[in-house]
């Protein structure tokens, strides 16, 4: 018997009425009674009520105190998810896979059971984006269905290593389908893995769930996909909205990019870059930032290899110096510090991190400005840490430096090469020059 | 009016009453509850709805055609009453309590089942007039009843729900909304279904309403109580009426939609006469060749601006199209009607046809086109290729239900007090829970502290606000139906005029300047609330009130003080009253004379007149009664 959700009161007196969730069921209570189908109990509620919906569509919940009788009526069918028929795709259009590895974006709603369920057949996306059905052929892998604050650096690799399986097959185009909430350090994570691949990697997501008629869902997956299947640009980018019309669509550096609202759906912005491209219908429109050009698939191979042994620290005023000592005892191999202003952090740490670095440790600066670049060489501050030994990162993203000081560990080993890949600029993560006007600042 | 049998006819009547409540915030944020008449100034953005993930694989011909039509929606607003949760950009917050309570308030005194525990649902709305695509809904309660006299009505359900966007205008590619309205609390009350007259139907509309307002939290004023009325003919499916904002439509819409319903009705038995049970229509075929040499204006416009011409054959349809009720229903009206909805001019059919300066050469060579034998009909419309097919198809499916009468669905009013084809009804299936917020336990303690305050019964209320006002029991009706309860309870606070004046000022008065054509929309409830705390320092008559008022509504003065100045309306002083008086009176004199003590009335109305609602007539009666006792006595002494 299918209970699912149910525990303690309500679980046993669902079990001995002999009903299960799907079930027609009449539930009478003292002075009146209820008819409608048994739902699912959502995680973590309460054990004293049961939850149906009634004829009229309403959800209601019935306290088990007041229940005097569960009978079933009608065995509930099991749900069954409509299949839209492929229709015939001609075989000449662009082929793109479409890798889901979780997140809200490619799934749908159980209407039964008001649950989330995956839809990732090629079928289900054809029919999710009818006005591609002329443009790309879709093929569909599932590699994960996890949400993206469970994404760890081993699924990097396994999202890297699956591009470049489906490069090999020829495909024009891959899109990857993410959570957004960490979908900036994914994207920052392929860019690097990825180096040199032949064509576009799209990741997308979406930040209103796809439940909703107004999920941003359709214009991120069909721009994404147009881009994968149309542009002449290769390299790893984030298609996500530029304000909150569904007409316009941002391409954003892997490496440049940041979720930096909660909840809108232009919550993705690129930072200290300029977006790479924008998709207005079908039109793609790329900005100049010298993109890599499409190229042969022969001679590409992924370095997905990622050394977790890495810790992010922010500065903060009461920042406890014994935090690098654990560090260095959990023998973590590199330290990005995002600092303050041009790259500083307070001086009562600063013999912490001679200590770290003098280990062997490489510790790499960033700024909690998120926008400029570091330059340590204004302050006495800046002077003292450059002679400690920590490696100012120009204007890379925080985030992107802990991705980059992970993938650099994980595929170099001498350290004078390991510090020279840091700051060398190989996927668009560092610029040289700051321009006047970039972007909004 | 006539009405029908609700008895022989089987009419069966749900109404559902939306009334918004009163609350500081509304239902989902913090956003306060404003609204005004006004359309803000510049989009805040834009959207395209589409049918949720969910709903693929399922038929929901609006909601596909509303996408199909590729509409872009535009949302105005203002920044102080629409935030990031109206605009669908942020997780609802939680529900508001304050419209909980106020909800289970009206469930309490109703006698209603509280749910346990209430679930908040999204129910799918892709028309634009909520940008997420959904309206968020709970249902509070089920049950109870509500006692009309004899009567006992028995309540269905009550929710609390949101409320929509403003439609402010739409075309084929744009849909603009304002979006203060959008997420204002609302209670939806429904019925029943009973068997019942018009009026009876109107008076439970009415009782509702009273009862919602007894518990002085909803809203008042145009718009803010709103009726659906769900009609069903002979055990018919039941078709939904929306948004009928005045009661007194209430008694029309169900004579005509009654009507309406035994016309198809009708239609259908004739149906069954010929033996027909299921309607069999031809495939659409174009018919854009056999008009290529037309003599007809109306076709060649249509074939010049790149439409097509599509047709349909209906077999055994012959006559039917103009089959005629005795209330003139038709169904070619009906058909017509769908085709605008589906953006299309209308259509042209077989038992109207030759016209419009079509040929009857062109009827033959469509008859041959479309394959039709002697008794078969056809009809044909143009339009966009885009979505001339879509359309054709939902004309074809509406058809097909011509043999069970009329179909389920959505209509909407028309001021006249009509109904036209809106959308199909909306099944459980567009109900889904909303993910972004957990079931609430209705907590007993919530219960038993509301229980302490449930609104007395409406009748109840009535007598108290008669005696407490003392207001004659129809006076204090008429001004607790009224939308201005609230207006008039606050200038009875503010001022010591007697209750009764400012009633007949609100009721009667502005009744007659809004009939003189008069802007009521001038005179606020500030400008109203100013003419009595003026009145009451004594700064004109109460005899000014009307002609005050008429100055501001039609513009000649801003306020009570410029209304003042411009009628020249300072309260003579009585001094000045004294010399008015002595004036009337001594060219009057015969009169006085004459009449004696008769001649007050007379001598009164022309002191008045002459003071133009400058004096106050308690005090002008006062003073011409000493004056008229004295002068009597003196001429008596004299004659004597």
């Amino acid at each position: 018997m299918e209970l699912p959700g149910y525990r303690g009161r309500s679980q046993q007196l669902l079990r001995s009425s002999n009903v299960a969730v799907g079930d027609l069921v009449q539930v009478r209570v003292r002075n009146n009674a209820y008819k409608g189908t048994l739902l699912p109990r959502y995680e973590y509620a309460d054990d004293h009520h049961i939850a149906i919906k009634l004829a009229n569509g309403y959800n209601i919940g019935i306290s088990t105190n007041n229940i005097v009788l569960v009978k079933r009526i009608r065995s509930g069918k099991a749900p069954r998810l409509v299949q839209t028929p492929l229709s015939s795709i001609d075989n000449k259009l662009p082929r793109i896979a479409v890798i889901s590895t979780g997140g809200t974006i490619a799934s749908r709603i159980d209407y039964r059971t008001g649950g989330v369920v995956p839809a990732v057949s090629a079928a289900d996306l054809h029919s999710l984006m009818p006005e591609l059905n002329n443009e790309v052929r879709v093929e569909s892998e599932e590699i994960l269905n996890i949400s993206s604050e469970n994404v760890r650096p081993k699924h990097w690799t396994l999202m890297a290593q699956t591009v470049e399986k489906q490069v090999a097959t020829g495909m024009n185009g891959v899109v990857i389908t993410h959570g957004t909430d960490t979908m900036g350090y994914s994207a920052a994570a392929l860019s690097f893995a990825l180096l040199g691949v032949p064509i576009p990697v799209i990741f997308v997501g979406s930040q209103r769930s796809s439940d909703r008629p107004s999920s941003d869902a359709n214009l991120n997956l069909v721009g994404a996909a147009r881009v994968a299947s149309q542009a002449s640009f290769s390299g790893v980018y984030v298609a996500m909205h530029i304000g909150l019309g569904d007409d316009l669509l941002a391409v954003h550096l892997g490496t440049r990019t940041r979720k930096n609202h909660t909840s809108r759906r232009d919550a993705f912005q690129s930072v200290n870059s300029e977006i790479a491209a924008t998709v207005k219908d079908k039109l793609i429109e790329e900005n100049k930032l010298r993109l890599p050009r499409r190229g042969s698939a022969s001679d590409f191979q992924a370095r997905s290899k990622f050394d977790d042994r890495v810790a992010l620290v922010k500065y903060y005023p009461a920042l406890d110096p014994d935090l690098f000592e654990f560090l260095i005892q959990r023998r973590i191999k590199g330290i990005i510090i995002e600092g303050t202003g041009l790259g500083h952090i307070s001086a009562d740490l600063h013999k912490a991190i001679k200590t770290a670095i003098d280990s062997g440790i490489v510790v790499g600066m960033t700024s909690q400005c998120l926008w400029g670049r570091v330059r340590m060489t204004v302050y006495d501050t800046g002077r003292d840490l450059l002679k400690i030994g920590v490696i100012p990162l120009e204007d890379m993203l925080a985030e992107t430096a802990l991705v980059k000081m992970m993938w650099v560990l994980g595929n170099y080993k001498r350290p004078e090469e390991i510090v020279s890949t840091l700051v060398d600029n190989l996927a668009g993560e560092i610029t040289l020059r700051s321009p006047l006007r970039v972007g909004s600042k | 009016m006539k009405s029908y049998d609700s008895k022989e006819l089987d009419v069966k009547v749900g109404l559902e009453i939306h009334q918004q409540l009163a609350t500081q915030h509304k239902l989902f944020c913090k956003c306060p509850t404003l609204q005004s008449a006004e359309v803000s100034p510049g989009s805040l953005f834009s959207r395209r709805l589409r049918p949720s993930r969910s709903e693929i694989g399922e038929i929901d011909p609006a909601a596909r055609f509303e996408f199909a039509k590729n509409r872009t929606i535009k949302y105005h607003g203002r920044l102080d009453s629409v935030c990031l949760v109206e605009a669908d950009e942020e997780p609802p917050h939680s529900l508001n309590e304050e419209a909980l309570e106020i909800g289970l308030l009206v469930a309490l005194s109703l006698g209603s089942h509280i749910v346990d525990e209430i679930h908040i649902m999204r129910k799918i709305v892709i028309d634009g007039s909520n940008t997420g695509g959904f309206q968020r809904t709970v249902l509070i309660a089920r049950g109870g009843e509500l006692k009309i006299g004899r009567h006992s009505i028995k309540i269905q359900d009550i929710s609390i729900e949101e409320d929509a966007a403003r439609l402010l205008n739409e075309s084929d590619e744009l849909r603009e909304f304002e979006l203060d309205r959008l997420c204002t609390p609302l209670i939806e009350i429904s019925t029943e279904p009973m068997s019942c007259t018009p009026e009876e139907v109107k008076d439970v509309a009415l009782a509702i309403g009273r009862l919602l307002r007894s518990t002085k939290r909803v809203a008042r004023g145009i718009g803010t109580i709103r009726q659906d009325v769900n009609i069903s003919v002979a055990g018919g499916p039941v078709v939904e009426v929306k948004g009928v904002q005045q009661i007194e439509l209430i008694e029309k819409i169900l004579n005509y939609e009654v009507s309406r319903q035994l016309a198809l009705k009708k239609l259908a038995n004739e149906l069954a006469k010929r033996d027909i049970t299921e309607l069999k229509l031809g495939p659409i075929i174009d018919l854009t060749n056999c008009f290529h040499s037309t003599n007809s204006t109306l076709i060649k416009k249509i074939l010049g601006s790149s439409k097509e011409i599509k047709g349909i054959r209906v077999n055994r349809f012959k006559g039917l199209f103009n089959f005629e009720s005795e209330s003139g229903f038709r169904l070619g009206r009906e058909l017509a009607e769908m085709a605008r909805f589906h953006g299309l001019g209308g259509i042209f059919h077989s038992d109207e046809l030759p016209q419009y300066g079509i040929s009857e050469h062109e009827v033959q060579t469509v008859r041959k086109t479309l394959h039709t034998e002697e008794h078969d009909a056809f009809f044909l419309a143009a339009g966009d290729p885009k979505v001339l097919v879509f359309a054709l198809n939902a004309l074809q499916e509406r058809l097909q239900l011509v043999v069970i009468g009329a179909p389920a669905e959505t209509r909407a009013t028309t001021p006249d007090g009509t109904t036209k084809y809106m959308r199909p009804k909306p099944g459980a299936a567009r109900m889904y829970p909303e993910t972004d917020l957990l079931p609430i336990e209705i907590q007993q303690t919530l219960l038993s502290k509301l229980k302490r305050s449930v609104p007395q019964p409406w009748e109840k209320q009535l007598a108290n606000y008669s005696s407490r006002y003392g207001l004659s029991p129809t006076q204090a009706q008429k001004i607790f139906d009224s939308e201005d309860a609230s207006l008039f309870e606050e200038i009875a606070r503010l001022t010591a005029i007697a209750p009764s004046i400012v009633a007949a000022t609100i009721t009667e008065t502005m009744k007659d300047l809004s009939r003189r054509g008069l802007n009521m929309e001038r005179l606020s409830s500030a400008i109203i609330i100013e003419l009595f705390t003026s009145l009451d320092k004594g700064l004109f008559a109460k005899e000014a009130i009307s002609e005050i008022l008429a100055v501001i509504g039609n513009g000649k003065a801003n306020d009570i003080g410029e209304a003042i100045s411009l009628l020249q309306l300072h309260q003579l002083e009585t001094g000045e009253l004294q010399q008015i008086l002595e004036d009337v009176f001594s060219k009057n004199i015969g009169i006085v004379q004459d009449k004696r003590e008769a001649a007050f009335s007379i001598l009164m109305g022309m002191i008045m007149a002459k003071s133009r609602g400058r004096a106050d007539g308690a005090l002008v009666s006062t003073l011409l009664k000493k004056k008229l006792t004295e002068f009597l006595a003196t001429s008596d002494q004299v004659r004597r």
